[in-house]
């Protein structure tokens, strides 16, 4: 199989998997559980962080919020706030920088003008001396506003007829360029609607009515918050030349790079960005927010300035995870087949898309739901909906955990209505090996089957005793299964730099967010040069010297820097033979290397070390110089129907996981403890298993947050939970952990695209877990509920309700 | 106003210049530059923030700095001999229980003053004493399988680290 | 946080006299693991701030004839792991095991648990059900109330603002008396959504005297008054028990947050008392002193 690096055409791929016995077979370090080359770092405290960076004269940036859902600002008065001793300025949205921004719609002013839209929406920013000082002088802001009604119920909000307009002008704003990307502001004569998706496959309305019952149901998933243990925080200073710094927690720096530079009229080469670690992404620091923010703060301020939000404010100012509604209808034969099956999904984003991306967010939620199941006749909408909750941001899975949740549970609905059992339906419509999915888009490395049936294996079989047994605790078990995408259409550039004295350099752009990104990287670097991976060091993450890396999200980093930096080394090594092959008296391609060497292959004996190219001074004689290496990866998509969604090339890879959970329920309290999961996960290839492992584990907590407490709660937009207390995120007490889990890894699988056949896996793992918490409550106690999350008091209305049907 | 306080902070005593109503976390972050303590919340949930005081773990955004004057405070760059790693820490690295690393020093400060209070902890045990630091990367799993491992290297006495 | 002025008083006199001198504008901190969030969120912001973490002498656990006094600036922890009290209270290192993380329990204090009165902490049900008595100490003198009395509302008690608490007493217990506390709570470790301790002292086979707190129950930590009684004397049958659970819910007046709606948690409530109360009359039964 070939490919060509180049933007242009979409690749079709023709070959058969290899089939393997274990993910590092005939590796040296790739599918072995090498050490994190994080880990001590890390252990001993020394990691940096973007707040453990210290510089003279900081000064410190606070936001104003709206205290209004909607309203009009009449006047914004900072005369109070100015005069407090320590304020170096207040800046409101009358700035003649401020403008309308965004990442594909230009739909939010940078700091508010004119009008709110939702509670805790920037309308001005304090720099002080310190943070309390620009506390303080928050306070000391006296905003008019002229409230104007508001609008929180989303399928209210998406309604042709709403009376409330969000952006009366969507039509007009600007429509920032993105491939493969349809706009659809106000579409179907909706006026909220700034996004629909739609796929259509065969003929679902005829399918129903030859179906022989329909199973219909509506399931929602509150607005939700990431919460990574670390805060948002953006340092901003500025160079005499005019030169734009910023250092801060991202996963995207290229993206508002490029924002900052547009926003702000500079040259491109004048913003640089660099990141150190990262404490927990999870999604919604992927856009230009709060950047563009904190640069004109700097801007205006001219000091260096720290942004940053607190807890609070993290819940209470900063973008959410967004709600979605989620109807699914199956028309299903007596036979046990699916014919038909429509999703329509409805997100609740809130106030603004633009500066977040979530324009493509609507049809990005649906990589997995098309390309796991077959069903002959499928019909998929989506939409994006402004309403006056905070904005949403993208969360691990953009939406897609939320929509199993209920396709998911759909499952096991139809499983009972037939007599089935749930893992044979879905075995009976997992798509296979050069299948045609729903998009049409022919399916590879899908590992669907094996996950599901390890799964429902490991359940059955283990003999762990789970919790309490008697009195009003019962039992239930429940299986799911999803599978994600690996995005397609974001570059991937890395360069390899070989040292004299055998160190290979790798620079790549991939946020360490705790995925691991720096030892996957040390790993193929490693791989590709057959040395051990201490022989390997890591650059990263500075716009002036790594390589344009798109975001660390949408679960794509590993299958795409693995490709690129693969490249690079092979890049690297040419030029390596190349020097080399004079001195050895063969030809460049009779070498190979190992350990820092370079031999006539076969002839260990012949070897020549890296540094015997360099002369002393550490150049490469003629022709030389140095060796660097470049490498890049791209998988573009062909651009979809835009009635259909068909198009044969849509999505880079697909990862799949089922979860398999037991559950036990108190009938007198509601309260659900997870007491056993075991969770199998297709990677095609894993490249470092323990991290693999470690991403199942992390995901299964957030999705048992998700599905047991999490939710962001709101009154007229004022989040009434805006701390870790409230707002409970699962603590070690809730997760199962020991004999009680099993995180498991399926055979290998390899894509024939990934590196060594690596698909990644990163967000996949949250996405089926609350749906077989549903179904083993479900079996547990004969309710179902439909509404994230599963809280007590819905347990026990739905027992009540259940006992009064008798 | 600033006033003189004297910490002893990782066996040596350090003399700083604070507001009386400035916390511990933030005298050992911006005052004695120990980054490895780390700030998640305003609420004294996270956990990020854990030390050790007189070999006690708190939660040192809960505790004024001066109220651990003539005390013994202990940070996660106090953990590490000479370098070498503790076996708390040796067994985070050796099983994967770190991700991102922001809950970790609060973690392997938490551990630390479980197992020289107790040495054979159970899981239930090493989880009740980790309830008050939060992670949101690993799902704990890892973490806990961690410290039990610490836990049999302390009491077996055989770091495998030791040169 | 705002800044503010700061005493770290050597004696508990002299830390009375600083309370007098700025009386109302100064905040006494203990452990602060209440009163910094609500510095920090500036729900607080007291001009003074009186340390008396750091007085000697506060700091006890001490068996007296009567019962068992304990020092205000006792550390949750202390109690957790003292060996008095789990031998005549382990109701006491029950409820303690189940409050906050380890890091609130070495630094908060007893003291300042009770001083903070929120109605959904763990410690005051099972002080009511207890019959502690509390010993308040200001520069014009000591005094000392039953716990029932000290809650006056949301996070408010009689304590005047020059005034410390200096002690808790616990009164023995009867040989063979059986004590639960049961707590709901959406995580391990969270405040109560729904919290009960109970102590069933019997006789015979019936119940000479029962007594329940309730926590998360409404303003106030509170004595489930009407409940105790129609259990005197009779059996703790299951049927007598649930009545008494469905009462003791009723004299709750929890009320709808995020957490729930307050039918749900009287719903709760009922439960958890009747756990209690069904857990403290078998250990009572079976005449261990739990
Ligand atoms: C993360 C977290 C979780 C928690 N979870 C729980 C829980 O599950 N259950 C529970 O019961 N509690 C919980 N708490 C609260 C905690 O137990 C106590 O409220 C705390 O220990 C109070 O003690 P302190 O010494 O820290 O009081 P401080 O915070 O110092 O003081 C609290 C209040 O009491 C006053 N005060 C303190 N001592 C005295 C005194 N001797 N005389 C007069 N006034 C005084 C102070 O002025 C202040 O108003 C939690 C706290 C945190 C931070
Ligand atoms: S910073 Fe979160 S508990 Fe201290
Ligand atoms: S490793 Fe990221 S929060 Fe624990």
């Amino acid at each position: 199989m070939t490919r060509d690096s180049s933007f242009a055409g979409a690749v079709v791929i023709d070959k058969k998997p290899l089939e393997l016995k274990s993910h590092g077979e005939g590796l040296n370090a790739v599918g072995h559980s090498v050490t994190r080359v994080d880990a001590v770092a890390k252990v001993k405290g020394e990691a940096k962080f973007t707040g453990d960076f210290k510089m003279p004269g900081l000064c410190y940036a606070k936001l104003l919020g709206s205290a209004h859902p909607h309203a009009k600002i009449i006047r914004v008065d900072t005369s109070r706030a100015e005069a407090l001793p320590g304020v170096i300025t207040v800046i409101t949205g009358s700035v003649p920088e401020n403008k309308l921004y965004g990442d594909i719609y230009a739909d939010q002013y940078i700091l508010a003008r004119d009008r709110v839209r939702y509670v805790g929406e920037p309308v001005a920013a304090v720099v002080a001396k310190t943070e309390d000082i620009a506390r303080d002088a928050i306070e000391l802001i006296d905003v008019e506003y002229e409230p104007l009604p508001a609008i929180f119920d989303v399928e209210e909000s998406m309604k042709a007829d709403c009376p409330i307009v969000l952006h009366p002008d969507l039509l007009n704003y600007e429509m920032l360029p993105k491939p493969n990307f349809r706009f659809t502001p106000c579409a179907e004569g909706r006026p909220n609607v700034f996004q629909v998706y739609k796929c259509i496959k065969g003929d679902v309305d005829r399918a129903f009515m030859e179906a022989d019952f329909i199973v219909e149901n509506r399931y929602s998933a509150p607005m939700g918050n990431a919460t990574p243990i670390e805060t948002m925080i953006i340092d901003v200073w500025l160079e005499p030349d005019g030169t734009v710094n910023l250092r801060g927690k991202t996963q995207a720096m290229h993206i508002p790079r490029a924002k900052i530079a547009s926003v702000f009229n500079l040259p491109m080469s004048k913003v640089r960005y660099m990141a150190p670690y990262i404490g927990g992404g999870f999604g919604p620091f992927c856009s230009s927010w709060p950047e563009v923010v904190a640069v004109l703060i700097a801007l205006k301020c001219r000091r260096p300035v720290r942004l940053s939000l607190d807890r609070a404010e993290q819940f209470s100012i900063a973008p959410q995870k967004p709600g979605r509604i989620t109807y699914v209808k199956d028309g299903v034969k007596k036979d046990g087949s699916i014919i038909a099956r429509e999703i329509i999904a409805i997100s609740d984003f809130g106030a603004y898309c633009g500066p977040y991306g979530t324009a493509g967010y609507v049809r990005g939620s649906t990589g997995g739901v098309v390309s796991t199941y077959r069903y002959p006749n499928f019909r998929y909408k989506g939409y994006g909906v402004y309403t006056n909750h905070h904005p949403g941001s993208a969360f691990r899975s953009v939406g897609s955990a939320d929509m199993h949740w209920g396709i998911e549970q759909q499952m096991d609905i139809i499983a009972e209505k037939l007599g089935m059992d749930p893992v044979q339906l879905r075995m009976k419509h997992i798509l296979k090996e050069g299948e045609p999915d729903m998009v049409g888009e022919t399916i590879h490395s899908i590992g669907a089957e094996e996950c599901i049936e390890t799964s429902a294996d490991w359940l059955r079989h283990s003999k762990v005793p789970a919790g309490p047994q008697s009195g009003p605790w019962k039992h239930g078990k429940g299986i799911s299964l999803a599978g994600h995408f690996v995005v397609s259409d974001m570059p991937s550039w890395a360069q390899v730099k070989v040292n004299p004295d055998g160190i290979i350099e790798v620079r790549h752009t991939g946020f360490e967010l705790g995925q691991g990104c720096d030892t996957v990287v040390t790993q193929v670097a490693a791989e590709e040069f057959n040395v051990p991976v201490s022989q390997i060091r890591v650059v990263a993450r500075d716009t002036q010297f790594t390589p344009y890396e798109f975001f660390t999200a949408a679960t794509r980093f590993t299958y795409y820097a693995a490709n690129s930096i693969s490249r690079a080394c092979q890049d690297a090594k040419r030029q390596l033979f190349a020097l080399s092959a004079a001195r050895l008296n063969t030809s460049p391609d009779n070498l190979e290397t190992r350990n820092g060497t370079i031999f006539v292959k076969g002839k260990p004996e012949t070897a020549i070390k890296f540094g015997a190219l360099f002369s002393p001074a550490g150049f490469i004689p003629i022709p030389g110089g140095e060796i660097m290496g470049n490498g890049f990866f791209a998988d573009n998509s062909a651009l979809y129907e835009a009635e259909t969604g068909q198009s044969p090339k849509q999505w880079a890879a697909h990862p799949y996981l089922s979860y398999g959970v037991e559950i036990a329920v108190n009938i007198e309290t509601g309260e659900i403890r997870v007491e056993k999961v075991v969770g199998t996960v297709d990677v095609g290839r894993a490249i470092n298993p323990k991290m693999v492992e470690a991403q199942i584990e992390g995901g299964m907590a957030q999705g048992l947050g998700a599905a047991l407490f999490e939710e962001l709660i709101s009154d007229e937009g004022v989040v009434l939970n805006p701390n870790l207390v409230d707002y409970a995120i699962p603590s070690i007490m809730e997760v199962p952990s020991g004999d009680n889990l099993a995180s498991l890894i399926s055979s290998p699988l390899p894509h024939p695209l990934a590196y060594k056949g690596a698909k990644g896996v990163g967000e996949l793992t949250i996405i089926p877990f609350a749906a077989a918490v549903g179904n083993a409550l479900y079996n547990a106690v004969g309710v179902r509920l439909k509404d994230l999350p599963m809280t007590r008091e819905k347990v026990l209305c739905a027992l009540n309700e259940k006992n009064k049907k008798g | 106003m600033k006033q003189q306080l004297i910490l002893k902070v990782n066996g040596e005593e350090h003399e700083v210049f604070a507001e009386p109503s400035k916390l511990l976390r933030d005298v050992l972050r911006e005052d004695l530059d120990l980054m490895g303590t780390k700030e998640g919340c305003q609420d004294g949930y996270c956990g990020a923030c854990t030390d050790l005081i007189d070999g006690k773990a708190v939660k040192s955004c809960l505790v004024l700095a001066r109220q651990a004057r003539g005390k013994e405070v202990t940070t996660i760059e106090g953990i590490a001999n000479n370098g070498r790693l503790g076996p708390v820490q040796q067994a985070f690295v050796d099983h994967f229980a770190v991700q991102c690393g922001f809950c970790t020093p609060g973690m392997i400060l938490s551990a630390t003053a479980l197992l020289s209070e107790n040495p054979s902890p159970t899981e239930m045990e090493v989880k009740r004493a980790l309830i008050g630091n939060l992670c949101r990367c690993t799902g704990y799993a890892k973490i806990v399988e961690a410290v039990l491992a610490a836990a049999r290297i302390v009491r077996e006495g055989d770091n495998p680290r030791h040169d | 946080m705002r800044g503010f002025q700061y005493f770290e008083p050597e004696t508990l006199s002299a830390a009375c006299s600083l309370l007098a001198k700025y009386k109302g504008e100064a905040k006494v901190i203990a452990g602060g693991q209440s009163l910094l969030s609500m510095l920090k969120n500036r729900l607080l912001a007291p001009d003074y701030v009186v340390n008396i973490k750091g007085l000697s002498g506060l700091e006890y656990i001490k068996e007296r004839p009567s019962g068992i006094a304990v020092g205000a600036l006792t550390i949750h922890r202390a109690i957790e792991t003292s060996p008095v009290v789990g031998a005549r209270y382990p109701l006491l290192v029950e409820m303690e095991h189940r409050l906050a993380a380890v890091q609130v329990r070495n630094w908060g204090t007893i003291g300042g648990n009770l001083c903070h009165a929120d109605p959904a902490a763990d410690p005051p049900p099972c002080l009511l059900a207890l019959n502690a008595i509390v010993k308040l100490k200001s520069r014009s003198g000591t005094r000392s109330l039953p716990l029932e009395q000290f809650f006056k509302d949301y996070l408010e008690s009689v304590l005047a603002p020059d005034e410390l608490m200096v002690e808790i007493f616990i009164p023995n217990l009867p040989a063979r008396a059986g004590t639960a506390f049961i707590k709901e709570s959406v995580r391990a470790n969270d405040m109560a959504v729904a919290s009960a301790a109970a102590v069933v002292i019997p006789n015979g086979k019936g119940a000479k005297e029962v007594r329940i707190g309730l926590g998360a129950a409404g303003p106030t930590p509170l004595r489930a008054r009407k409940a105790e009684k129609t259990l005197v004397g009779r059996c703790l049958e299951d049927a007598a028990i649930e009545e008494a659970a469905a009462i003791a819910a009723e004299e709750a007046s929890p009320t709808t947050d995020m957490h729930g709606s307050d039918s749900f948690k009287r719903q709760l409530l009922q439960v958890v008392v009747r756990n209690a109360l069904k857990e403290a009359g078998q250990r009572a039964q079976v005449g261990r002193a739990r």
